[in-house]
């Protein structure tokens, strides 16, 4: 299966944040292939590819869940009540067909809106706990259909779009799974010089409890999470995004450790992978990387990002090329990123 | 073998028709209609569908019922240097429900992003009002102005990139069933055999407040006009209670004013009369609100009388509006009686 392929298929797998199981057993079946893996308890699926080696145990970790909605209320006239899980984007969430995961299937449904006749009448964005879904049925029949808590897919279409872009629903970070799947095949049948264990976790978009808790169990001695970064779009800046297509972000930020984001630039530049560098500060990265890098006794951590456009959206566009060559970053780290 | 009302609303919802290029709905009615008995069609000037009913009698009284053709999208203004596309909206359109849609683009019908920087770096104000659309563009994955303009030029339009479903209790999904739905609904009057001559105008540019209603009631010079809407069905939980205009399942609405037409009142009241008399569930609109073809045509030559007769529909002018099917069922009768009534009162 090429990259773009595999982008598609692994993305239109349903995996929200605490319910990741069909996103989780699609994983295990891919990963199963480049070593022993398993769902620990938080839904995460963990693949040992090799033991530690030379004193070195890397671990590779991308978030597998994807920002949802949930149901928090049955209203008047069957009108579903949702609140966000993860990042959802109050500007275009009105209009959108969904699906409902509810007791015993799926129901289509709108997230319900504004006419523009009566727009005078509501003229903000919804709030958080404003975004009502109409599935059709009234209240009694809802009921039946649909539990609190049940939670609500947005639908999207998954399709190459220009030259070597792909676009859809959940490519974050499953275009971050991707990279980890890239950098695997290049390892398959290298001799490793150091242990090495992927890890898709889970709930990073609603605070990266699946990352941490993997990291404390796989006690890695460095690990290199991939997540997706802002991509330059005609409202952004070159210091709040970067380019598509130029490659892998190598980052610096004051929760990563110093030695491996250099070492990452030094590897790209070795072996001819086009990077591009992003330095920011804070208190967080807001990635997976400021949960494993906490975890346990602490873990030395890098972090790479994909450009990405349009993030939180039914219509995030990654470049294929960048994800491949997030890829190659990985393996070459994995090969050549131990001490001298 | 004729289409059902269901395949015609999909194959109607799933074509794109912006506002004066409304060619390939045309052509899905004229392909349809063509075969229904009786049925003689043309093409205006304005690129309204003029379809004449020959009946078994001349009426007393000269009927057009419309429905217009045109939805809500739209058109490509600008291309800038790094490939992506400026627009302007067709048709009244709420940014709150364009902002990260797919679209399609252009006469390939291409996909495209209506894109806007992710909410990360999104400002609180920004947050909380609904984005300008000026703000917003289509990306189309083009990396140059050079590629773009290999793909897309200016004047093509954009609709959304929607599915047709059907959902919930009998309910469907779609983009542009305003008023897709009732031209739907006016091709189900064309498939019977007609007791009196009448004359069915699918129509263009309603959306943008054009005038071509107007030119196919000069051309028809009916005594009486129909117009066959879908119209807002506010009964939804973001609108205020008492704002909701007209609700979804509750039957066929009657409107007796809006912000183009005062209606005609005998006639407005002669319908409610006739809902009642065959047992069909109809409402009116509680507010003023919208505008249809009505307006035009009720001004033409010396004055039309005006009648509207509109299916609920919850979401219009979004990817995705809804309709009841027993609405549209309950709609269909009432066309098929005013059919036959008003040409004889």
């Amino acid at each position: 299966m090429d990259t773009k392929e595999m982008l598609i298929k692994l993305s239109s797998v349903d995996g929200n944040s605490g319910d990741e199981k069909l996103a989780a057993k699609a994983a295990v079946e891919i990963l199963s292939a480049y070593g022993k893996t398993y769902i620990d308890n938080l839904g995460s699926v963990i693949c040992e590819v090799a033991p530690k080696k030379n004193g070195r145990h890397v671990m590779l970790d991308a978030h597998l869940d994807q920002i949802a909605l949930m149901v928090i209320n049955i209203e008047e006239n069957g009108f579903l009540r949702t609140y966000p899980c993860g990042g959802i984007d109050r500007r275009g969430i009105y209009g959108t067909k969904v699906r409902v995961l509810g007791k015993d299937g799926e129901y289509l449904g709108i997230v319900c809106n504004v006419p523009p006749h009566l727009k005078d009448v509501n003229e903000k964005n919804p709030e958080r706990d404003e975004i009502f879904i109409d599935i059709g049925f009234n209240k009694e029949e809802t009921e039946k259909r649909v539990r609190l808590g049940d939670r609500v897919m947005m639908c999207g279409r998954w399709s190459e779009i220009g030259n070597g872009y792909v676009t859809g629903p959940a490519l974050d970070d499953r275009s971050g799974c991707v990279t980890i799947l890239e950098a695997l095949e290049i390892l398959k049948d290298k001799e490793l010089p150091c242990g090495l264990t992927a890890v898709f976790s889970t709930r990073e978009e609603t605070g990266g409890q699946g990352a941490g808790a993997a990291a404390f169990a796989v006690a890695p001695t460095e690990a290199v999470e991939i997540d997706v970064g802002f991509g330059k779009t005609p409202d952004t800046t070159e210091i709040n995004s970067k380019a598509m297509k130029k490659g892998p972000v190598v980052a610096f930020h004051p929760t990563l450790d110093i030695e491996i984001s250099r070492k990452l630039i030094a590897l790209a530049e070795k072996n001819d992978i086009p990077f591009q560098v992003e330095a920011y500060g804070g208190s967080s990265t807001g990635t997976n990387a400021d949960d494993i890098a906490s975890a346990g006794p602490g873990v030395r951590t890098g972090l790479i990002s994909i450009p990405q456009q349009y993030m939180h959206s039914i219509i995030e566009k990654i470049s294929v090329d960048d994800v491949k060559n997030v890829g190659r970053l990985l393996a070459a780290f994995v090969m050549e990123g131990g001490n001298e | 073998m004729m289409k059902t009302f269901l395949e015609n609303l999909e194959a109607l919802s799933l074509a794109a028709g912006t506002s004066g290029d409304e060619s390939a709905v045309r052509k899905i009615i004229y392909n349809e209609v063509i075969s229904y008995p009786g049925c003689f069609v043309k093409t205006d000037n304005a690129g309204n569908l003029i379809v004449s009913k020959k009946g078994k009698k001349e009426p007393k009284n000269k009927l057009m019922l419309s429905a217009h053709m045109d939805e809500v999208g739209f058109i490509i203004t600008h291309i800038d240097e790094n490939g992506f596309l400026k627009f302007s909206n067709v048709g009244g359109i709420d940014s709150r429900v364009i902002v990260g849609k797919r679209l399609l683009v252009g006469e390939n019908k291409i996909p495209g992003l209506l894109g806007s920087k992710a909410i990360h770096l999104v400002k609180k104000e920004e947050f909380d009002n609904p984005t300008k659309t000026n703000d917003l563009y289509i990306d189309i994955g083009a990396d140059t102005k050079e590629e773009a303009e290999k793909l897309v030029k200016l004047g093509d339009r954009a609709v959304f990139d929607s599915d047709f479903e059907k959902f919930g209790n009998n309910c469907v999904m779609g983009k542009a069933l305003d008023d897709r739905a009732g031209c739907a609904v006016l091709m189900e009057l064309l498939k019977d055999e007609a007791e009196y001559n009448f004359t069915v105008c699918f129509t263009t540019r309603e959306e943008v407040g054009g005038n071509s209603a107007g030119n196919a009631a000069f051309t028809v010079d009916p005594d009486i006009a129909v117009v066959v809407e879908a119209t807002t069905a506010g009964d939804v939980p973001c609108v205020p209670g008492d704002k909701f205009i007209c609700k979804q399942g509750q039957g066929p609405v009657v409107s007796f004013r809006d912000n183009g037409t005062l209606y005609d009142m005998e006639l407005y009241h002669h319908v409610m009369d006739l809902c009642k008399e065959n047992n069909i569930p109809a409402q009116t609109k509680h507010g003023i609100c919208g505008f249809n073809d009505a307006k035009f045509i009720h001004q033409a030559r010396g004055g039309i009388r005006p009648v509207a007769v509109s299916l609920p529909a919850r979401y219009i002018h979004s990817p995705y509006a809804t309709i009841d099917l027993t609405d549209a069922e309950n709609t269909i009768s009432l066309i098929k009686i005013l059919s036959r009534e008003l040409c004889e009162i």
